[in-house]
């Protein structure tokens, strides 16, 4: 009966459900064990769960620098992989990723004018007069950036029918805003263009405290929005002529996945700068591994998968470093670029056209 | 719920059928289809440019109705338009009473489904998942199925014979196969309305017979309304109830296959220099031979085949149909040929050897007065000059060397 | 050839006076021609009062009659890389044997700064007049020079990519200042060389001494000819310098520092052998990568600093912030640091002026002892109960 191999196949999916949710823990205290200062395992295990230490410099490395650093990873990982899965089905495309519509190129504009622009330090104290101050100027710099670029972007696929020409707009947007953030580089002095640089690195670090409840709660919102639109993904895979076929009202469908992939991605490059490769390498291997489409299942797996991933790119960041850690974006692109390119070779080879 | 597994089939001819309770699913009014204009830039402007209309059209429940029409007359345009994915230039659409334009998608949804030419590349999806998004317009906003849906789905996987395959993956199957996968997720739809836009462009003849006699035999047992837009005249002609074509001027005409043939409004449409459609044997005729005219006389299939043979090399051939069959394979074929300039112009007779048995068809030119020369099949030898080929091709052959001009 | 003898029969008294007519105007010429000779053979030395270096070790200064010859050096693992400059004096000839070096005539008239400790050297050698162009209007702290640009007497010729040639070369300084790493390419400022624009280096930031380091004022001195008034004053210098130095051996406390504000988890500390390490070690403090090799600066991440920030009793140089609710605001985290929850933390940006210039990089680049004494302050205010901090303040 046709209930039955479909049942089958959703006990393996449950298997592979349960395998990475222990890969994802594995990896999480692996994270928060290893680090440049070497602290015994039990003594992480105490800190976590019992008293504490004696240690005062090790409970506050654990505590402070650690485990946000984790719980950041686990959070972007989710969120950059579920916006990739979106960006690919969305536009019927293996390579999307999250920023191809210039989301995160947004965030790099407002980021970038802050840190160019702020050379003179009095328009520094302006910014403060406005109450925001600190770390959190670069912060909401980068979301308004990447709000802004959000809107133009759906105000122009509001008007058009072609998922493709929306695609094109995008990677248009994105080029157009590297340009301007290149003329600035230009005109900076070293310091600025250094600093600049050191933010496109990406860093999970920086996010500590209130910045970890924001980043997290806003995430929060992006994946719900993107649970909540499987279905529209699922039908959108059959191409736009199919869905509107099917009932799918595709201007709103639209609409709402630029909207939960713009929050996603937007606030993870606003907090933690541009992190590249998981979202366009987690989500063909999800799909591969957990062998199905249907989105209700690949979102959760993408963002397990995507944990995972992150979380040991983390702890290759900082064993490879002796005093320094390496940036996160240059360990996600050594291990996500061999990843893809696998994936393509293998979907090669088991074509049969 | 429509499922009409059991329902009595109901008769196409009965007039109490074509009027009393049942309404139209489709119907149009005045409808007239076209590109429409707009601005292109501050500079150029598209005029809008009407492609056919004013069109009123009508499509009942368990009717099966072909579209059909040269390229580029319309076929495409109605269809979407019909289906609501494009607006018409004037005139309306009305699905089951309601106008199309105050339709939902989920509301048309519910009420038509489409597949469409493209072969969707479908991303790993298997089968049966693939059938099951079908119920898009019904499931809740996860998507679940209940039971009433997974019924509706193993009906549709058992109606078009997809049971083996429910586990594969769509991209491994042949594009056959897919179109059967796409046909079952329109079934899975439910909806009284198919609407199909040249669903056998990608595949060879069985598959292409296979689909088309399939959405036969769903028009008639599950009672939908379904709409196929093709090139397969041949197909068409023999299953579609109603035919609508495109005449390349803008008007639809429409009609049960018979009639359009026998008004020779096939004709009309599509005959071209070069093409002819024969009506009495349905199909078209490239090249119209030009020779000098074969009286034919027999039946059954080997008669067909060399007239199909002589007409190809240029030979007009007469048939009649009288029957002087004299074994259980030989036919009785009399073609006479009448060329005046021909006359005195002989066969002699070869010196091959005959063959014993009397199931190889003989041909044998028999010399008489006048202009007449008759080539008779027999398997009697009497007087005639008997000479005897293995097959059409010989006869050919011997045509050609007889030397009888065409 | 025969002789003739003739001459002979001459009367001697006519021979006589021929000797003297022809001798002595001769004597007289060839002694005459001596004395020319004896002053081409030892001219005056023009430089009479020559800088001598004492402690920077990346530069040296040749003294000839007519002429200098200064050699930039940077030190990179075994190289030497040296850049030469040939500094002659206006009105004598250019000496042969240079080919390689920058030719520059002094004392220079007429000068390019393009960061403001170029202002202070200037100032320290009382040629600030000689100033025409500034790299930016936003760094200055000088009063002099501030007025100078009100009163549009300056030209503003932009920084590093904004460095426009064409307003540089249409003003044709007798020199510009650049501050650059030896070791990077020169090739930036070809066009001015290909102009005949002198440029001149400043890599002071890489001695590993605050006197090494003050002491390019010399070398700024040497360009302008007033190595006399730079001597007497950097001897001052030295002296008060050594005698801070006296005062603070004298404690037996040690308090550990530590300088800098990271940037998302990257904190770039000064390195062991740099001239920020020695200001420290100078002071009496206890700076924790003491030991660490280089003259500029290392990076580490917020791991490897954590445990030493939360013991360090003093935080210096906190980057552009101005009370501790700032530090707080970047981060968080930093509230747990000793020196935040003792409250020793010190700035140094007291001299900062409207414009948001700090005077700490101008004339606290040419006044080390005060900035010593401000360290020695901070780390044993017993030492002196009455001194005032001039560039540090203490974030409340």
């Amino acid at each position: 009966m046709t209930h039955a191999s479909v049942n089958s196949g959703y006990n393996k999916i449950r298997l592979l459900f349960v395998c990475l949710c222990l890969l994802v823990l594995v990896f999480f205290f692996l994270d928060i064990t290893i680090g440049t200062i070497s602290i015994p395992v039990k003594s992480v295990f105490q800190i976590l769960f019992s008293k504490g230490t004696d240690n005062s410099a090790w409970l506050y490395i654990v505590q402070k620098i650690r485990l946000p650093k984790a719980c950041t990873a686990i959070i972007v990982g989710c969120g950059l992989s579920v916006c990739g899965l979106q960006m690919q089905t969305l536009f019927r495309n293996p390579l999307a990723d999250p920023s191809i519509l210039g989301i995160s190129s947004g965030a790099s504009l407002g980021v970038a004018l802050v840190m160019f622009y702020s050379g003179s330090i009095t328009s520094l104290y302006t910014i403060q007069e406005l109450g925001i101050s600190g770390s959190w100027l670069i912060i909401v710099a980068g979301a308004s950036g990447a709000a802004m670029i959000m809107l133009i972007v759906i105000f122009i696929s509001a008007r058009l029918k072609d998922n493709i020409v929306v695609l094109i707009i995008g990677v248009m947007i994105a080029t157009l805003v590297t340009s301007i953030i290149s003329i600035w580089q230009y005109f900076s002095a070293p310091e600025q263009i250094k600093e600049f640089l050191i933010w496109t690195f990406g860093s999970l670090g920086g996010v500590t405290g209130d910045h970890l409840k924001v980043l997290a709660l806003v995430v929060c919102i992006g994946l719900i929005i993107s649970f909540a639109s499987s279905k529209m993904l699922n039908v959108l895979l059959l191409g736009e002529n199919y869905a509107r076929s099917m009932g799918l009202t595709v201007r709103r469908a639209r609409f709402l996945i630029i909207c939960s992939t713009s929050i996603l991605a937007g606030s993870i490059t606003a907090f933690c700068g541009p992190i590249s490769f998981i979202g366009l390498a987690v989500p063909p291997l999800t799909r591969s591994l957990l062998n199905t489409a249907d989105h209700k299942i690949l979102i959760p797996g993408c963002c397990l998968m995507g944990t995972s991933i992150m979380l040991i790119c983390d702890v290759i960041s900082q064993i490879t470093g002796s005093q320094t850690s390496l940036p996160i974006n240059i360990i996600t692109g050594l291990v996500g670029a061999p990843v893809v390119v696998l994936i393509i070779i293998s979907r090669n080879r088991s074509r049969l056209v | 719920m429509r499922l009409t597994i059991n329902e009595p089939v109901l008769d196409y001819y009965s007039e109490e059928n074509r009027f009393s309770h049942q309404k139209p699913l489709l119907l149009t009014k005045n409808l007239c289809i076209g590109y429409h204009g707009r601005a292109n830039n501050l500079i150029n402007r598209v005029e809008a440019k009407k492609i056919a209309g004013p069109i009123n059209l009508e499509l009942y429940a368990g009717k099966l109705v072909c579209l059909l029409g040269a390229n580029g007359a319309g076929k495409s345009t109605l269809i979407k338009t019909l289906s609501g994915i494009q607006v018409p230039l004037s005139g309306q659409v009305f699905i089951e009473d309601k106008p199309i334009s105050k339709l939902s998608p989920q509301e048309l949804a519910t009420k038509l489904s489409l597949v469409l030419t493209e072969t969707v590349r479908s991303w790993n999806l298997d089968v049966y998942s693939l059938i099951s998004l079908g119920r898009f317009p019904y499931t809740g906003w996860l998507g679940n199925l209940s039971d009433e849906d997974l019924a509706i789905i193993n009906f549709a996987i058992e109606a078009v014979n997809l049971l083996d395959f429910i586990n594969r993956k769509v991209d491994e199957l042949s594009d056959g196969e897919k179109q059967r996968v796409m046909l079952a997720r329109a079934l899975v739809q439910d909806t009284g309305l198919i609407i199909l836009d040249e669903p056998t462009a990608h595949l060879d003849i069985p598959n292409r017979i296979s689909l088309m006699g399939l959405l036969h035999t769903l028009s008639r047992e599950q009672h939908k309304a379904i709409l196929i837009s093709t090139h397969e005249l041949d197909l068409a002609l023999q299953i579609a109830d109603e035919i609508w074509l495109f005449d390349g001027n803008g008007n639809l005409i429409t009609g049960t296959p018979e009639e359009l043939v026998m008004n020779d409004h096939f004709s009309s449409v599509f005959d071209k220099k070069g093409t002819l459609y024969d009506k009495s044997t349905g199909v078209f005729k490239m090249n119209a031979p030009t020779g000098p005219v074969i009286e034919m006389l027999g039946e059954g299939i080997p008669a067909f085949w060399t007239r199909r043979a002589l007409e190809r090399i240029g030979y007009r051939v007469s048939q009649k149909s009288e029957n002087q069959a004299t074994s259980d394979l030989s036919t009785v074929m009399e073609i006479t040929t009448s060329d005046v300039s021909l006359s005195g112009v002989c066969i002699a007779p070869t010196n091959q050897p005959e063959p014993e048995t009397n199931k190889i068809l003989k041909v044998s030119i028999q010399k008489e007065g006048g202009n007449n020369y008759w080539i008779l099949c027999r398997t009697e030898i009497d007087g005639t000059v008997n000479y005897t080929f293995n097959s059409i091709n010989e006869l050919l052959i011997k045509l050609e060397n007889s030397g009888i001009r065409k | 050839m025969k002789t003739c003898s003739q001459s002979s029969s001459l009367p001697a008294t006519y021979n006589k006076m021929m000797l003297f007519v022809i001798i002595i105007p001769l004597a007289l010429f060839l002694s005459s021609l001596t004395v020319i000779n004896t002053t081409d053979k030892t001219p005056t030395d023009l430089f009479q009062d020559k800088a001598t270096i004492k402690y920077a070790r990346n530069f040296n200064i040749q003294y000839h009659k007519t002429y200098k010859v200064v050699n930039i050096l940077n030190f990179k693992g075994n190289r030497a890389d040296t850049i030469q400059y040939l500094l002659v004096e206006r009105g004598t000839k250019v000496p042969a044997g240079y080919p390689e070096a920058e030719k520059i005539m002094i004392p220079v008239k007429s000068v390019i700064a393009l960061s403001s400790l170029h202002i202070a050297l200037l100032d320290y050698t009382a040629c600030l007049d000689k100033l025409v162009g500034l790299g930016s209007f936003n760094y200055v702290n000088s009063p002099i020079v501030r007025q100078m640009i009100k009163a549009h007497r300056l030209k503003e010729v932009g920084t590093d990519g904004g460095m426009n040639n064409e307003t540089i070369v249409s003003i044709h300084p007798d020199m510009i200042m650049v501050d650059a790493n030896p070791d990077s390419k020169f090739s930036k400022f070809q066009t001015l060389k290909d102009a005949g624009i002198p440029v001149m280096i400043n890599a002071e930031w890489l001695e590993n001494s605050p006197l090494a380091r003050t002491e390019w004022v010399k070398l700024m001195a040497a360009f302008v000819d007033k190595e006399g008034l730079v001597n007497k004053k950097f001897e001052q210098l030295d002296h008060h310098y050594h005698e801070l130095l006296r005062l603070s051996a004298r404690t037996t406390s040690r308090p550990t520092a530590m300088i800098g504000m990271p940037y998302k988890g990257v904190w770039f500390v000064p390195a062991g052998k740099s001239y920020m390490a020695a200001f420290l070690s100078d002071a009496g403090m206890n700076y924790k990568w003491a030991q660490t090799k280089g003259t500029g600066s290392l990076s580490y991440n917020f791991e490897s600093v954590a445990p030493i920030a939360l013991t360090t009793q003093l935080w210096l140089n906190i980057g552009y912030v101005n009370s501790k609710n700032e530090i707080l605001d970047s981060d968080s985290r930093y509230a747990d640091f000793k020196a935040m929850k003792t409250g020793n933390l010190f700035n140094n940006n007291k001299k900062v002026n409207d414009i948001g210039s700090n005077d700490y990089w101008e004339s606290g680049a040419v006044n080390p002892d005060i900035v010593l004494q401000d360290l020695i302050k901070i780390a044993h205010p017993d030492l002196l109960p009455n001194y005032q901090l001039v560039y540090y303040k203490k974030l409340q």
